[in-house]
């Protein structure tokens, strides 16, 4: 257990990101019903944008991130409006056949402009790092994380205090009995995706800098985000978040103290999905709707 | 005169299926190998369609296939076991996971089920990585030279293999299975209280499909005598077993068949018109798959089936859309 | 302030079957009107197509003398046209204070929401003490209280009651239909009560109409109805009428 401070900082500051990650798929699930297959591809296109805005005219990435996040937010809108209204009702194989078939195009439309050349942006301070104790911590893993909790906590003042977020939650638990508080159903369900959206965004371009950036990144960081929801219950932020740091635990640990560990670690989401789907399926903290 | 043309309309899939067969004989390439890939579709198609019908979307096909294609190969390389016994063999092993995933799902369905199936693709290719003592790992397998056989043999066996398949979802259609299946998709717990046992449907169902791509996947293993994890689990097939059969017309007969044939002209279509880019197909199948659902969600036989309805009772026709529109 | 409803032969019904066949009747500004019936007689169906819940195949209703069947559900709401439903649907994860302000979500309740607060909070104390507790914790009185409360907090014109005392204890229904006779009061207030509890209603509303198999079959005064539906039960000899009937004169 030589490793276990660094392996504890390696996984809360994994776990945060994760966090933001799985929160948005989480959100527009949990409101809307309808499960985004497509949300990888949000996380892909914030990553190339981030990636472009610093390749292109140095802009940093974090700088690029609201304006990213606001393209981001306004595409999901629209893309409801004018895509998932029309399958809210139909057999759940539409659904997932319709966002998986979008997924699709978008990886190609990246792959098709963008080649499936791995890149990367690198402003300086990812680099750089410092000690903690015996551990070390990376300065662009930090960073990463510190946004990642500010915007889940901004997700979470907005769903219990804002006018919408409220109206968003109530959605969540009976559609009908919101209709009859005046809510627009078929907007406020445009309004999460379009923020879960920006969030998918949000992390590409955390991502950007952490990872390498391709067409195809965002089908795994999907599968992840499943594995997550399901360990935390579908539908339920809270549990996602605990399922979060759950898998970022899982995955440090196995990278840490299993012998070819950093492989195996790529499929550990992919045993915790299957196994927490076969004994318990409605998640580790049960069968709750949004808190 | 009209039993006449209706018994000649039941000929049409025979006579289909042996032209099917006859074409492997051709001494044409191209044609031979638009037919095997035919052949390929047909048969993930039809699983495909075969677990929709029972409400069970996959999105983890290749999870099947690889299995067969490893399964086959693998004794290959170590025991020599030919083509046939090569295909029986991932026939079985596929089935034997079929029945495991039906088992290991319980009563899991809709979003959870396609998420299972999807993270049972990834996993396996992941482990096959992972595991190059036993699986050659990354840099893969190739099919010894003393097993290699002929191309015709491969596009027979192909042909012959879809012609089975394709029967036997005819077959099963005709049977009570159909009525469990539809029974199962709309209402499981609905279905159960009809006295069918879900799980028994489930495994059957599971183990024919896992068990069709299998084969299908130990074929083409065959055909291209080289298999590492990106071929074997490739999303591809999980995509194309999905598109044929929403293009065709989910939960028909005919629709995987008519989807996987069109399905075979697109990607060709593409490939002409477009160049052999790699993102040009898989973006024409992400389009059809999109517009398929929005616009056409009984497919291509459905389209032919409204069109020859509205021959018959064309007035008819007209006056209910009038009205429907007029709500 | 207070609004007039004006049905006129709606028919409406969930897909291929009619549920209302032919359904007339008016809510006068300031009125109290309730609408009886049996078990399946259409009552819930009505207040859904007032709701926009329920699609409305022929007819016309108008609300304050504009058609009401052009204006999508949510903006009903802000027009003033507010129904408390049936099995009263809380938002069982929300605080009882987070219901009543998603009750006053539409714009133009949102501006006097504490004032509003503190009336329902008034009209019922119970929710007053029990503000922070998740609204699916309550009793299934407290929960027909939170309902009414909720739509009184959407500045309502019209309110839509539908069948506020389902389920509850008798004595639970007396203060139901208490806070009901004060809300009947307020000037700016029409009420439209639908009930199975015959006696109940015809207690606080001053005119009624009777419904049965999707159509009207009585009206009038509050004080004569009760004698005619009685009068009806006994001719036509409905075990389920007679029931009720009998539920209701051992509630009163």
């Amino acid at each position: 257990m030589e490793y276990l401070g660094q392996c504890a900082v390696d996984s809360i500051l994994l776990g945060g990101l994760y966090t933001l990650m799985v929160i948005g798929l989480s959100l527009s699930f949990g409101i809307t019903r309808v499960i985004n297959f497509a949300h990888g591809e949000a996380i892909m296109l914030g990553a190339y944008g981030a990636y472009w805005a610093m390749t292109l005219w140095n802009v940093d990435p974090l700088i690029a991130m609201p304006v990213l996040m606001l393209l981001g937010g306004i595409a999901g809108y629209v893309l409801f409006r004018i895509l998932f209204t029309r399958i809210l009702s139909a057999p759940a194989a539409n659904q997932i056949l319709l966002t998986f078939g979008l997924g699709l195009i978008l990886q190609n439309v990246a792959l098709t402009l963008w080649s499936g050349d791995q890149r990367s942006a690198n402003p300086a301070y990812v680099f750089s790092s410092f000690q903690l104790g015996d551990s070390t911590v990376a300065v662009g893993r930090l960073i990463g994380c510190a946004i990642a909790v500010l915007l889940v906590g901004g997700l979470f003042v907005w769903l219990k205090h804002a006018e919408a977020g409220r109206a968003s939650r109530a959605l969540a638990e009976n559609g009908e009995a919101a209709v009859l508080m005046g809510i627009n159903v078929n907007q406020m369900y445009a309004i999460a995706f379009g923020i879960s959206t920006a969030l998918g965004v949000a992390t590409g371009t955390i991502m950007s800098s952490l990872s390498a950036v391709t067409p195809f990144m965002g089908f795994n960081m999907l599968v992840k985000s499943f594995a997550i929801i399901v360990l935390g219950g579908l539908g339920n932020v809270m549990g996602s978040v605990a399922g979060a740091f759950l898998l970022a635990f899982a995955e440090t640990a196995v990278s840490y103290y299993v012998p070819n560990g950093d492989g195996w670690a790529e499929a550990v989401a992919f045993a915790v999905l299957f196994f927490v789907l076969i004994l318990r399926p409605r998640g580790i903290a049960g069968q709750a709707v949004m808190e | 005169m009209r039993m006449q043309a209706s018994s000649l309309l039941r000929a049409i899939p025979a006579l289909l299926g042996l032209a099917l067969i006859a074409s492997a004989f051709v001494d044409m390439p191209q044609v031979n190998d638009w037919m095997f890939q035919i052949s390929m579709l047909i048969i993930v198609s039809v699983s495909w369609n075969l677990m929709a019908s029972a409400g069970l979307v996959s999105l983890g096909h290749a999870a099947f296939w690889g299995v067969g294609s490893y399964a086959s190969m693998i004794a290959a390389t170590r025991l020599g076991l030919p083509l046939v016994g090569g295909v029986v063999l991932a026939v079985a092993v596929g089935a034997l996971l079929g029945c495991v995933l039906a088992l290991a799902t319980g009563r899991l369905r809709g979003i959870f089920f396609a998420i299972c199936t999807l993270a049972l693709a990834e996993g396996l290719r992941v482990t096959t990585v992972m595991l190059p003592d036993q699986t050659g790992g990354a840099s893969g397998l190739y099919l010894p030279q003393a097993l290699q056989v002929p191309r015709t043999a491969l596009f027979v066996a192909g042909a012959v293999a879809a012609v089975i398949c394709a029967a036997a979802s005819v077959w099963l259609a005709r049977t009570s299975f159909s009525y469990a299946c539809r029974a199962m998709r709309n209402n499981e717990s609905a279905a159960q209280m009809l006295g069918l046992d879900p799980l028994r449907y489930r495994m059957a169902i599971l183990a024919i499909s896992a068990g069709m791509v299998a084969g299908a996947g130990a074929i083409s293993t065959w055909y291209g005598g080289y298999l590492d994890p990106d071929v074997a689990f490739s999303m591809h097939i999980t995509i194309e077993s999905q598109i044929a059969s929403i293009l065709g017309g989910m939960y028909t007969v005919a629709g995987p068949i008519v989807g996987a044939i069109a399905i075979v002209a697109l990607s060709e279509a593409t490939r002409l018109g477009l160049g052999a880019h790699e993102g040009a197909s898989q973006l024409a199948y992400g389009v059809v798959l999109v517009l398929g659902i929005l616009f056409m969600p009984r497919g291509l036989y459905g389209l032919w089936c409204d069109l020859w309805a509205g021959r018959i009772a064309g007035a008819g026709k007209a006056d209910d859309t009038a009205t429907e529109m007029a709500r | 302030m207070s609004a007039a409803l004006s049905v006129r032969g709606i028919r409406a019904g969930y897909s291929g079957s009619t549920v209302l066949q032919d359904v007339s009747f008016d809510v006068a500004p300031g009125e109290v009107v309730c609408l009886l019936g049996a078990n399946g007689a259409g009552k819930t169906t009505t207040m859904g197509v007032l709701a926009g819940l329920v699609r409305c195949q022929a007819g016309e209703v108008l609300f304050d003398g504009a058609d009401l069947l052009r204006l999508p559900s949510h903006e009903r709401v802000r027009a003033g046209l507010v129904l408390a439903p049936e099995g009263r649907k809380v938002f069982p994860n929300l605080t009882v204070e987070e219901n009543l302000y998603l009750g006053s979500y539409n714009r133009n309740a949102r501006a006097g929401r504490a004032g509003k607060l503190a009336d329902v909070y008034s009209l019922f104390p119970r929710l007053s003490e029990r503000r922070r507790q998740k609204a699916g914790l309550m009793s299934g009185g407290e929960q027909q209280m939170l309902a009414i409360g909720r739509a009184v907090m959407a500045n309502p014109r019209l309110l839509l009651l539908d069948e506020p005392s389902l389920g509850l204890a008798p004595m639970i229904v007396v203060a139901v239909f208490d806070a009901i006779r004060l809300l009947a009061r307020s000037t700016n207030l029409s009420i439209l009560l639908v009930e199975q509890n015959t006696r109940a209603a015809l207690s606080v509303a001053t005119r009624g109409y009777v419904l049965a198999n999707g159509r009207i079959v009585h009206s009038g005064p509050a004080a004569g109805l009760s004698d005619a539906v009685a009068l009806r039960d006994a001719f036509i000899g409905r075990a389920v009428n007679k029931a009720i009937g009998a539920e209701a004169a051992s509630h009163a």
